[in-house]
This record gives structure tokens, C-alpha cells and sequence, in this order.
């Protein structure tokens, strides 16, 4: 049966809802007509009952009045039941309604204001929501009219009882009227717009106070309406005569910017679809799969004339209303800012572009931690930051935008808005949305005037702060970038300004990844925990240290940080002077810090792979993990060794996290090295080695310390050569090995277990983390554990299984360019991983192959103790040795045919792909033809003078593979050459299975040529036998 | 507030109505319900197998639709569906190719999953039917493509067929956006 109350698409499933109503009308029809019965129905009667009259009065205008009064006579819950079903419908089915059911459903919620329902203020608020931005087809303007009317209509009643309708008609009609008055051409529009003008003028020249309540985003919706005269003067007076307003709160327009907009007035511009379907997109969409959705989402939504004017009120939606939890910031899930950041690509009109940046710094502009949520200012920090590598103008162009609203938004009140945007970018630092404002201030391909600009509004709210709450002495704030062998003296330089922010609570810590709220160390502070360290008896103080971390974690989580790393250095001291065993348990130690951090929220050693892949969750700089990570390369203390190993105990990766770390140094370094090799391009921003700038900086905290002397000046920078990187590199891999020594000697005693297979593990889980590049894991594994990785086949084959075939090229051309040594120059090692090969995947095997071409066709290593070994090792599966064989063939032709590789390969023996030293000999013969006869005359020579062992086979027995003969004779026979100087040549060595005693009788070529057919003549060789037996008649 | 739901009367019982929000919840519990007792049946694309039957009952997301080709009498059109396992050609026939948008959430029931015309695609069929269920709100993955997949008789049941080699990773037809 056709529903009466919904259009239904062919092919589209029943809706539900729809269903049920219509059900409970089909079963009760003959009871909706008076006389109505007077028996007390049961709940679930009751339910239907509603149910059936609310489907009668929206698919029967003619008895609607008849069916009020049946839900008047029955009613028992202030329709509150009856008003669920309405907003049910509204959210749900509203778009299909037929439109006589839409005008029942403005009559109905008209009758339900009058009897006051419970729940009516939902349903206002969800018919506002259908009314859609940038429509102006005749159903939106339809339902516009309606409401604005039935809001005039309805005045008094709704300012009495719903004021919160009211201001959220306030906040549509100021929104929808942006829209209206921007296009003339619609005569119909005209009426409208007097109505929805009337309405808000007097919403707020006679009821100022309530539109007090919706904020600062009333500011910005009134902004788009100055050029219409009636809120120009509005204005004008609410800049320049507060006190028109006639409402005793109000006296300045400040008051209004320090009010936080409530989410509820932004979920009125969003359609539920739409609200939907964005929500769906920010939690469960993966970053690189959102393209169809995307698509799907812009043709629904923004297509069309005017439509775009949505997107301002949807970045304000993913700002202020959807706040992911944590779960979701940590996993792939697509972030906020990039969808913004397609947003924002997607305007066209200039004006709307501007809009729509305005409602992404909206709340920059008045940011005060303690009314605004770090979460509304968070998108467009990480759209700077993150577009930054591929995006940079975009980057520039928001940042421009940001500095232009600095400037110009309220020329009046420019402190104010200086001071919320600087506040703005000091909470993001603190809280660890960046770890710093590096990022930006020294990004060499942001404009140098932008970037001063930038400086300018933090170093002048700098100014402002408080002088007790300053560090004791504070570094000049902001360096010019530095290139790779500069250190900052002072540590990281924008620190000191988070430093005054720790004192405020950390309240929105909750909402955010702890480990991503890690500010980078500034270690020029001397903070009363590190003097408090500095006391006498040094264990006492760690221990009272130690118990107090808790309370210093809660109190600001930066000076949680440089406790710990007081405790670890003061470990370290305590043992450098002459105590060989500490007498701090680690095992107290840790589990107190461990507990501590972790009842903060942060997890020490958790696995990369559980952190998203942004900025703001870099587990490896500044969070307690790396403090602890860098102290124990810097020192390899046994103590805190121990703290490391009971973490490996309780299942933490802390071997991979330790190689995570030694390895991402080394990168940077390399990358570094790229760049600044020649003087003129050294400018390297440590902003681009983050960890290299960290590493350095905990380096030198740590020369300081040990040296015991804070106040005297370290190292000069011109002193960072590159000797002292290399050092440092090497350093970090030298404590990881340390650290898997003795994790072997401690954990895995009973079991077998090398130190290759406990990298191969830890490089295992590192290679699972995305934000590592295994291309450079590998590489690092290779340069600087090579005792540990050569070799060996388990984290070869990862090697192979892990990159890709562009990054395994990339390797090859490395090795061969011997910058790095994957097979190591053992024949023997080699040969057990080609054997043991055999039995990986093909893909694998030929990948490996890549690999042993590239490295073993210019190392030095003698393949041709490979190859014998191979040949001659017993019975081998053809089809799975078969990779294997091609790929020896093809090292051959990369090799020159030396003596004794031409001498090995003479000598195969004829039972296992019996042509390849004919294909070796050939390839050879075309790329290298003197050398392969010198090599072979070489060959024949020591044959021929050899009475004793041969060097080349370690027997007296000698073989000289088929396939050479008959290659051999047919290449002279090819190039006319007289068989016999070849035979005579080889006089002594035709011999088949000639021993060393049988030469001597076998001087006769007869008796050559007797044995040759005595024993030469497998049937397969037949034809080519007949061949040679013509050649040697001519003979 | 108490909502107990029957599987048996399919009604939604309710006995406080102290919530606004409980018709969210109710359509929630309705949701809950239908997944849970109307189709038992139904299956993951990753577990269909080319079968001469109409007897698949799925649920998919339309990616992508090809253009609209006349075989005879007939409009038929290529479409590219996935879930949250696999993906798969569908073939839409007559009205089906005009009623089906990218974005459309498709339940089928009694689908055939076959070789037509030496393509291997998923279809309604004459004794099955697809409709229209919802919009936008589904995972989906592209790979694998059941019907770039070399499909070959199950050794251990031949009355069953196995995969045997994928030919494509992705579909041929419909290359995954960059």
C-alpha cells in the first residue's frame, strides 16, 4: 500500500517509522471517529492510539480538528509522547513529507504550542534545523515563511515559556537572512525577508538580553548583515551606545566576544542528514579513503547556486560541535582539520572562502583558557602545521588571514583580539597540540614578513605576562633558524612561554591524548625540583622526589617532565661517583614513576603503532618515554637499565621504541647531511629534525649535569661538528645494543635467543608503526648493527616482505654504490641464506635477488665459493631452486670472468641445470671476450701443470661441465675456428671424469676422442653429437 | 524508562516516557532489532561464491556506476559495491539502472552472484530484489574485488568453487580514486 504520508522512491525500502504509524492507524481507524471510547487504555494502547491520531491528523487535514480533540480527551503525559513522535518525524522523514502532510505538520505544532506540550521547544528547534542555508527552492522558502510567522504569531507565548526557541530563531533568521538579502532577483523572497527582518530587529531591540545568550557568534552573523539598514544601526549601537539596548549587563561589545557560542546554535544550521553524514565521515572514515565520500557529500550538499554559504556554517559545526575522543584522535580516522581543509577548497566565492576562514578562527580571536574549549582552535592549528609540507600556500594564506584579523577585525578593541590569539597559540603549545610554534616561526618557505609578524603578536603579548610567574631567566624568545650545527644554547626557545602557562589547571587534559600534551623540555629553567635534587644525600632526595611526582605531574605535567628527568640524571650522577651499585631499587622507582605517569593519562613505552601519524602525538620528543629514552643513551646506565628491562617484562616494546628512537636521530642526521653539506644551503631549520634538535638538547643538559657545574656555558655551538653527530648517532645505537645484551642475559636465559632475533622482533613492531620509514630502519640497521643484522635471513626476509619495490631499488642503488653492506663478505653466510631462500615466496626470492645482484656484483666477496657451494649441494628441487639459479646466472654476467670464477663455473657438475655454465660462458663471450679466454687459457694452463689438488675443486678428481664443452666447441666452430687448437688446449682436460692418473695416459686425442664417446653421450645430446662427431671426423 | 522489543509481535513496548530523546532510542533498538532477526542470513561480500543460485542476501554501498548500455531490450549498467570485506560488480537491469545513486546504502535479497556474458558480477536477478536502505553511512574497502578474481572448482567440494589467482587487486572497470 502507497503511504499517504511520505514519497517512496521506487526501489527504496520501507521506512520504519512510517510503518508503525501507519500500522497503528490501519489497526485503530474505526475508533478515531467520535463517539471516541472512554475506557482508559493501556500504555501500550496508549502508544498506538498516538500513534494512530498522529498519522490521522497528518494525512487527513478534513478531521484534523476531530483527531486534536481525541488526543486532548486521552491525553495523560502532557503529549510528551506525541511530541517525540513529531520530532521523530521531523528529523527523520521530513524531506519526503507530501507537502499537504507538511502544512498539518505547521498546523499540529501550532495546536501544541497553544496547550504548551512538553517537548515543544525540541520541535521548533528540529523544524528550524530542516530549514536549509543557501535553498531557495519553494518548499525551503515554504517553511522559512512558516516559521517566522508562527514565531510572530506565537510571541508571547514562546518569550513566557520557550525563550531558547526565540534566541535559536534569532540565531536561523540572522543566518538565513545573509542569504535572502544577498539576492534581489527572487520576488518572492521580498515578503519573506520583511518578516525574518521584523522578527530579529525585534528580537533584539526589545529582548536584548536574551540574545546576550547566544555569544560571540551573534557578532559574526550580524557582521553580513551591515549593509542592510536595519541592522546597520543595530550596529552602530551596539559598538557605540551600549546602553540603547535597555539591558543592564550589557555595555560593551567585548562582553558579547567573551562569550563562548553554545554548539546547540551551530547544530541549527546542519540538516540531521548532513549532521550525519559529517559525523559519520569524522569517525569512521580513514585518512586517504575519504575521496568517494567526499564526492558523494559535495554533490548532495554544496553543489548549486548559493549552497556554498553551508560550508561557513559547517566548519563552525566540525570546530565548536564534534569533538572527537581520544580513540578517534589516535586512530587513522580522518582528522577535523583535513576535512576542513577540503572544505575550505571547495569555495569558490571569495566572500564565502573569507567567511569560511573567519569560522575557523572565530574563537582564536577571543581565546581565554578558562571560558574556550582548546578543541575549538585546534582545527586550524593543525591545518597550518600539517598543510605546511605539501600545501605551504595555504598555510601562508591562513596565516595571513589570522594576522589581517589581528589587525583589522576591531580596530577598537586590537588588544583584546592580539591577546585571544596569542593565548590562542600558547594553550596550543602547552597542551601539546605542536610541540612548538617552531614549526611556523622558523619555516624558511613561510614570507619572512609573515613570519615577524607572527613574532611580533606573542613577543608583545609576552610583555604582559606577570614578571613572578617568568622563568628566572628568560632566553631571548625567538632565534632565527638555525641551521643543523648551530644548537640553541638555551634549549628550546619558545618553552619558556609555555612555562607560565603550567600553572593553570589542566583541565581539558581529558579531552586530549596525554602524550600528545608534551611540551618540548626547556632545560635553562631551573626549576625548584632540579635544586631540590641538588641536596646532599642524593638518594634520599630521589626517593622524596620520586614520591612527590604525582603531586608535581597533577600540578603542571612540564614540571612532571623535568622532574623525572632531574630523578634520571641525579641516578646518573649518583653512579659515575664511584658507587658501582646504585641503592635506589629501580624496581620502586619505576613502578612509582610508571604509576604516576600513567595515572595522568600517560602510558610510558606504548607502541608508535597505537599513535596517529600527526603532529600532535609525537611520543618520541618530549614525553616522558623519550626522557627516559635519551637519558639512557646518554649515560647507559645500569640503573636505569634496569627500569628499561622491567618495562620489557611487563610487555612494553621498549627494545623497539629504543631502536624507533637511535634510528629517527640517524635519519636526521642523514637528511641533514643532504641538505647542509655545502655552507651556502646549510640553512637547516632543527624544526625539521625535531628529534635531532631534541636529542642535542638533552646532550648538552647532559654534559652540564654530569659536569656538575649548571651555571657554566657548554659547549660552543661552532663546536657541534660533524664528529660530534656521528658520535652521537653512533652512541644512541651503541646503548640500544648494550640494552639488548643484557635483555638477553636477564630475560630470555633459558631460551636460545641471539641478539639478531631480538632486533629482527624489535624491528619487527617498528616496521609495523607507520609513522617509520623502513627504507631508513633498515638502512640504520644495517650501518650501524651490522654485527647484529648482516646476513641473517630473518630480518633480511623482513627487509624484503616490508618495502616496497621503489624503496628496494632505491636500496640496491646504495648498496651498490657500497654506502651500506647487506650480505656482509662471508661466502659461507651468504650461501645459508640463498639455501635457506629457497623456500621463500617468489616475490621474496626475487626481490632478494635485486638485492645480492646490487651488493655482490661489486663487493668483494668471492661468489664463486657461493656459487660451488650451491651447485654441488646435493639434490635441490629445480622449480624452487630456480629463482635461485637466475639469479646467479644474472650476478655472473655482472661479474668479471676472472680466473676463478671462470675456473669454478668450468667445473659445475652437469647434474643440475646442466646449461647455465654454457649461458654463464655466452654472456661472457659477448660482454667480456678477452677476459674470458684469458681466463679460460688460465683454466686449461693449470690443468695442465696441476699434479697435485686443484685449487679450484678441493679433490683430485676433476670435472669440466658438459654444457662448457659443447659451448665451447660450437662457439670455435661458429667463429671458424680450427677445433683442434681448442682441443689441444684442452687436450689433457676433455677427459670425461679424468683423474689425475688417467691424464697422464690420455696424451692421444684418439684416446679424447674414444672417451668422449665413450661417455659423453646422455641421449638428449644426440643431435648435437652428431654435430661434433662431423667436426671431429674432419679431424 | 523501560522499552523492551519481541521479536515475535515485532512491536516496541513501552512503558515510561520519561526521555525525550526515546524515539533516538527507540530507532536505535528498531535498527538493533532489524540487524539482529530480519535477515539471519545475511552475509559479508567476502564470503559470496560464484554459484548458479539466487540465494544471496547482502548489504553493500554503491561506489561508483558505469554507463547505462542497451542489451537488447534492456538498459543495463555496471556498478561498482563494496562493504566493510570486499567488493564486487554489480549488475543493475531495466529501471534499476536510474533508481540507484553513488552513496546509496543497497540491501539485496535472493541475489545471484554468476558469470554473465563472461563477466562475473553480482545481481538481483529475476527471483531476487534490491532496494534502496539508507544513504552514505557505510565502510567499504576495494580490494579485494570479488569479480577480478580467478574463481576455480573447490577441490575438496566440486559442487563449490574457490578462489584461485586474483586477476586485479582493484576493479578494472571502476580504478580506485587517487
Amino acid at each position: 500500500m502507497a503511504s499517504k504520508l511520505i514519497r517512496i522512491a521506487s526501489y527504496e525500502a520501507q521506512n520504519q517509522l512510517e510503518l508503525s504509524l501507519r500500522q497503528a492507524f490501519d489497526i485503530l481507524q474505526s475508533k478515531l471517529r467520535p463517539p471516541f471510547s472512554l475506557a482508559i487504555p493501556s500504555p501500550q494502547e496508549y502508544t498506538q492510539l498516538n500513534q494512530a491520531i498522529l498519522y490521522g491528523v497528518l494525512i487527513e487535514p478534513h478531521f484534523a480538528k476531530s483527531h486534536i480533540k481525541h488526543l486532548h480527551a486521552i491525553v495523560i503525559d502532557g503529549y510528551k509522547l506525541f511530541l517525540s513522535l513529531l520530532v521523530g518525524i521531523v528529523n527523520e522523514l521530513y524531506m519526503k513529507l507530501v507537502d499537504s502532510v507538511k502544512e498539518q505538520l505547521i498546523w499540529v505544532t501550532k495546536e501544541m504550542i497553544d496547550v504548551s506540550a512538553v517537548g515543544i521547544d525540541s520541535l521548533l528547534v528540529c523544524l528550524l534545523r530542516q530549514i536549509v542555508g543557501g535553498d531557495f527552492s519553494d518548499e525551503n522558502l515554504w517553511l522559512c515563511f512558516e516559521l517566522v510567522s508562527l514565531c510572530l504569531s506565537k510571541w508571547d507565548c514562546l518569550i513566557e515559556e520557550k525563550p531558547v526557541v526565540l534566541t535559536s530563531a534569532l540565531y536561523t533568521f540572522l543566518r538565513l537572512l545573509a542569504d535572502h538579502c544577498r539576492v534581489f532577483s527572487n520576488p518572492k523572497l521580498e515578503m519573506l525577508r520583511r518578516l525574518e527582518i521584523e522578527f530579529c530587529v525585534k528580537m533584539l531591540r526589545g529582548q536584548f538580553h536574551l540574545c546576550l545568550k547566544i555569544g560571540r557568534d551573534l557578532v559574526r552573523l550580524l557582521q553580513d548583515l551591515f549593509h542592510v539598514p536595519e541592522f546597520k544601526s543595530i550596529w552602530k549601537d551596539l559598538v557605540l551606545n551600549p546602553s540603547e539596548f535597555r539591558t543592564a549587563e550589557y555595555s560593551d561589545v567585548s562582553q558579547l566576544y567573551c562569550t563562548r557560542t553554545s554548539s546547540r546554535y551551530f547544530l541549527l544550521r546542519i540538516t540531521p542528514e548532513m549532521e550525519t553524514q559529517l559525523r559519520f565521515l569524522l569517525t569512521h572514515v580513514m585518512l586517504g579513503s575519504q575521496r568517494r565520500y567526499q564526492i558523494w557529500f559535495e554533490k548532495k550538499f554544496l553543489l548549486g547556486p548559493e549552497r556554498e554559504s553551508r560550508i561557513v556554517d559547517i566548519v563552525r559545526f566540525i570546530c565548536c560541535a564534534h569533538h572527537p575522543s581520544n580513540e578517534i584522535l589516535q586512530s587513522n580516522v580522518i582528522p577535523r582539520w583535513a576535512v576542513i581543509g577540503w572544505l575550505l577548497t571547495c569555495c569558490k566565492k571569495k566572500y564565502i572562502e573569507a567567511n569560511g576562514r573567519l569560522a575557523l578562527f572565530y574563537d582564536w580571536l577571543f581565546f581565554n583558557e578558562k571560558v574556550d574549549n582548546i578543541m575549538n582552535i585546534e582545527p586550524a592549528m593543525l591545518l597550518m602545521v600539517c598543510s605546511l609540507p605539501k600545501y605551504i600556500n595555504f598555510t601562508h594564506s591562513l596565516l595571513e588571514f589570522l594576522l589581517l584579523l589581528v589587525d583589522n577585525y576591531d580596530l577598537d578593541r586590537k588588544n583584546v583580539i592580539a591577546g585571544g590569539v596569542s593565548s590562542a597559540f600558547n594553550a596550543l603549545v602547552q597542551r601539546g597540540v605542536v610541540h612548538s610554534l617552531d614549526v611556523l616561526i622558523h619555516c624558511n618557505a613561510l614570507s619572512p614578513p609573515i613570519r615577524e609578524r607572527l613574532q611580533n603578536l606573542l613577543l608583545n603579548d609576552q610583555c604582559k605576562v606577570p614578571r613572578d610567574l617568568l622563568p628566572i631567566d628568560l632566553p631571548s624568545h625567538f632565534t632565527p633558524a638555525l641551521s643543523l650545527p648551530d644548537v640553541p644554547s638555551t634549549g628550546n626557545p619558545t618553552t619558556s612561554a609555555n612555562e607560565q602557562l603550567t600553572c593553570e589547571g589542566e583541565a581539558g587534559l581529558s579531552t586530549r591524548p596525554v602524550v600528545a600534551s608534551v611540551p618540548v623540555l626547556d632545560d635553562s629553567v631551573n626549576t625548584s625540583t632540579l635544586q631540590v635534587v641538588a641536596v646532599e644525600s642524593e638518594v634520599d632526595a630521589i626517593e622524596s622526589v620520586v614520591e612527590n611526582i604525582g603531586e608535581i605531574i597533577k600540578e603542571s605535567y612540564t614540571r612532571g617532565l623535568q622532574t623525572l628527568e632531574a630523578i634520571l640524571l641525579s641516578i646518573v650522577n649518583q653512579c659515575n661517583h664511584g658507587k658501582t651499585s646504585c641503592s635506589i631499587s629501580s624496581q620502586d622507582l619505576l613502578s612509582k614513576i610508571a604509576k604516576e605517569f600513567e595515572s595522568n593519562g600517560y602510558q610510558l613505552f606504548t607502541s608508535l603503532g597505537s599513535l596517529a601519524d600527526i603532529v600532535e602525538c609525537d611520543d618520541e620528543i618530549g614525553s616522558a618515554t623519550a626522557i627516559i629514552t635519551r637519558s639512557f643513551i646518554f649515560s647507559q646506565n645500569e640503573t636505569i637499565q634496569e627500569m628499561l628491562l622491567v618495562w620489557v617484562r611487563n610487555g612494553f616494546p621498549v627494545g623497539a621504541r629504543l631502536l624507533s628512537y637511535a634510528s629517527r636521530v640517524a635519519n636526521e642526521v642523514h637528511a641533514a647531511g643532504c641538505f647542509g653539506n655545502s655552507d651556502a644551503e646549510a640553512e637547516v631549520s632543527l624544526s625539521r629534525m625535531p628529534l635531532l634538535a631534541y636529542h642535542l638538547d638533552g646532550y648538552f643538559t647532559f654534559l652540564k649535569k654530569r659536569q656538575g657545574d649548571s651555571s657554566k656555558t657548554f659547549v660552543s655551538v661552532s663546536e657541534m661538528d660533524e664528529k660530534v653527530i656521528a658520535n652521537l648517532v653512533k652512541s644512541a645505537f651503541t646503548a640500544y645494543k648494550h640494552f639488548l645484551l643484557s635483555s638477553r642475559a636477564i630475560l630470555h636465559k633459558e631460551a636460545d635467543t641471539s641478539p639478531s632475533k631480538l632486533l629482527f622482533s624489535d624491528l619487527k613492531d617498528c616496521s609495523d608503526w607507520k609513522r617509520i620509514r623502513t627504507k631508513d630502519l633498515f638502512r640504520n640497521i644495517f650501518c650501524h648493527l651490522s654485527d647484529l643484522s648482516l646476513c641473517e635471513e630473518d630480518i633480511i626476509r623482513l627487509l624484503v616482505e616490508k618495502m616496497d619495490y621503489a624503496n628496494l631499488t632505491e636500496m640496491q642503488f646504495e648498496v651498490g654504490m657500497g654506502k651500506f653492506s647487506l650480505f656482509g663478505d662471508s661466502p659461507k653466510l651468504v650461501f645459508r641464506l640463498i639455501k635457506n631462500s629457497l623456500n621463500w615466496n617468489p616475490v621474496e626470492q626475487h626481490k632478494l635477488w635485486g638485492l645480492i645482484r646490487s651488493e655482490l656484483s661489486v663487493s668483494k666477496i668471492q661468489v664463486e665459493k657461493i656459487i660451488v657451494e650451491f651447485f654441488s649441494s646435493g639434490e635441490m628441487d629445480r622449480n624452487l631452486s630456480a629463482i635461485a639459479v637466475g639469479g646467479f646466472l644474472t650476478l655472473c654476467s655482472c661479474r668479471a670472468p676472472t680466473p676463478d670464477l671462470v675456473g669454478t663455473i668450468m667445473s659445475l657438475p652437469n647434474n643440475f641445470f646442466e646449461d647455465f655454465t654454457a649461458a654463464a660462458l655466452a654472456t661472457w663471450a659477448a660482454s667480456n671476450a678477452s677476459m674470458l679466454f684469458d681466463s679460460l687459457t688460465k683454466f686449461a694452463e693449470k690443468l695442465k701443470s696441476k699434479s697435485t689438488c686443484s685449487t679450484i675443486l678441493n679433490s683430485t678428481e676433476i670435472e669440466i661441465n658438459q654444457s662448457a664443452i659443447f659451448w665451447l666447441l660450437n662457439y670455435f666452430n661458429a667463429e671458424g675456428m680450427n677445433v683442434s687448437d681448442m682441443l689441444s688446449n684442452f687436450k689433457p682436460n676433455a677427459l670425461w671424469k679424468l683423474n689425475m692418473q688417467a691424464r697422464d695416459e690420455a696424451a692421444d686425442l684418439k684416446v679424447v676422442q674414444h672417451i668422449y664417446l665413450q661417455s659423453l653421450l646422455p641421449w638428449k645430446y644426440g643431435q648435437r653429437w652428431l654435430m661434433l662427431k662431423s667436426s671431429y671426423e674432419d679431424y | 524508562m523501560v522499552v523492551s522489543v519481541t521479536a515475535k509481535d515485532k512491536a516496541f513496548h513501552i512503558e515510561d516516557f520519561s526521555n525525550c530523546w526515546l524515539l533516538l532510542q527507540v530507532d536505535q533498538l528498531r535498527e538493533f532489532y532489524e540487524e539482529d532477526c530480519l535477515d539471519e542470513r545475511m552475509v559479508p561480500l567476502e564470503a559470496i561464491v560464484p554459484a548458479a543460485q539466487n540465494n544471496i542476501n547482502t548489504q553493500f554501498i554503491l561506489l561508483e556506476k558505469g554507463k547505462t548500455t542497451w542489451d537488447g531490450q534492456n538498459r543495463m549498467c555496471l556498478a561498482l559495491v563494496a562493504d566493510k570485506t570486499a567488493a564486487v560488480h554489480l549488475q543493475l537491469w531495466g529501471e534499476e539502472c536510474e533508481a540507484f545513486e553513488a552513496g546509496d546504502i543497497i540491501r539485496m535479497e535472493n541475489g545471484i552472484f554468476s558469470y554473465n556474458k563472461n563477466n562475473l558480477v553480482l545481481r538481483a536477478g529475476k527471483r531476487g530484489r534490491i532496494e534502496k536502505v539508507g544513504e552514505f553511512t557505510m565502510e567499504f574497502v576495494e580490494t579485494p574485488n570479488l569479480s577480478e578474481i580467478k574463481w576455480v572448482p573447490d577441490p575438496n567440494n566440486s559442487n563449490r568453487y574457490a578462489r584461485h589467482t586474483v586477476i586485479s587487486s582493484h576493479s578494472c572497470i571502476f580504478p580506485p580514486m587517487p
